[in-house]
């Protein structure tokens, strides 16, 4: 067990370096270290579930002592920026200005294929018009197109646009979130009036929604033949 | 901070279980391994009353410790040694002391190797 919990934390920390040192190619939305517990994790736990002769302590023990390495790397990495660096890395800026970065494209071992499926992804067919593609640390790309490339917003035209609320969910499958009632500022009352005045009841409600300017949104469940 | 604290205690938490386990691993089964060598050397020099009170005394302590022991090492050599004692006692009661002395070293072998798996040794990190 003692052994077990040492080789866990040489694993981790050694799994961390190998995650860092195959670039962020492999990652896709996960930090290293989450990347490494994500992967760790789901097969100690296989171990000792697959096989009866092996104590259910030794598969525990492991998940246990790579919980309590993310937990404490996790504050630790908060608090320092050099650990954060080391654990993490620091985003890469591939294109600046239209001119595409090839040392950090071959740093970080992207290749101009994945660069530009990577745009397209994006709706980027031309890459002069990115101003900056930067590779974060989770393995996206975040591109900036020059500002006269992007569609206009609502503020760029001089539109004026109605404010958008977050609808709040009253009734569920005919259960009332009374929580949520409190929240939106109704009461039950309230929503006997809605449901009565869309002919329904609770028990047949399927969803009901409210929002801060009184937008209701209601869909009735639908009777099955 | 409050996750922080949570890792540092799991972490310590397990050190200190996993410490607690292997120091018993050995108490249990290294003076069980010299028991069982003493036995072996006793059967070979045809001293049977003794030979059969310190294989008593090894199987004893090996049951005493059985689930302890279960709960925290690979249940294979568990089953090959309680087998191996099964073996022992026959070898004892019909006086065969080739084959009881042999079974006895070969306990002490798979005794030694479980409390050795539980040591925190470089051979056994790498």
């Amino acid at each position: 067990m003692l052994l077990s919990y040492f080789r866990t934390v040489i694993l981790y920390l050694i799994l961390i370096g190998v995650i860092r040192l195959m670039g962020k190619r492999q990652i896709g939305q996960m930090e290293p270290s989450e990347f490494v517990v994500t992967m760790l994790v789901a097969n100690l736990a296989a171990i000792p579930m697959q096989d009866g002769g092996i104590p259910l302590l030794s598969g525990l023990l492991p998940i246990l002592t790579v919980l309590g390495m993310e937990l404490v790397l996790a504050v630790l990495a908060l608090r320092s920026v050099k650990l954060r660096r080391i654990l993490c890395g620091k985003p890469v800026i591939l294109v600046e200005n239209g001119r595409i970065l090839q040392d950090n494209l071959r740093k970080t071992s992207i290749t101009m294929d994945e660069l530009t499926g990577h745009l397209r992804q994006k709706e980027v067919l031309d890459i002069r018009a990115v101003q900056y593609a930067i590779l974060e640390t989770d393995g996206n790309l975040s591109v900036f197109l020059y500002p006269k490339d992007r569609p206009a917003s609502a503020t760029d035209a001089g539109i004026q646009v109605k404010p958008q609320y977050l609808p709040i969910t009253i009734v569920e499958d005919g259960y009332l979130f009374r929580e949520n009632l409190t929240l939106a500022g109704k009461d039950e009352n309230w929503v006997r009036q809605i449901l009565h005045a869309k002919g329904s009841s609770l028990e047949n409600t399927w969803l009901l929604t409210v929002d801060a300017a009184d937008h209701i949104c209601f869909y009735a469940k639908e009777v099955r033949p | 901070m409050k996750r922080f604290w949570i890792g540092i205690c799991l972490l310590v938490g397990l050190l200190a279980v996993t410490v607690g386990i292997s120091v018993h691993m050995n108490r249990v089964h290294m003076p069980m391994a010299q028991q069982l060598r003493q036995a072996a050397e006793a059967a070979l020099q045809e001293d049977w009353q003794q030979a059969a009170v310190l294989a008593d005394r090894a199987r004893q302590s090996w049951e005493k410790n059985w689930h302890c022991t279960a709960v925290f090492a690979d249940h294979t050599p568990m089953d090959e040694m309680d087998g191996l004692f099964a073996e022992l006692k026959v070898y004892g009661r019909v006086r065969e002391k080739e084959h009881f002395a042999a079974t006895c070293d070969r306990l002490a072998k798979l005794a030694e190797a479980m409390a050795d798996s539980h040591h925190p040794g470089w051979w056994n990190l790498l």
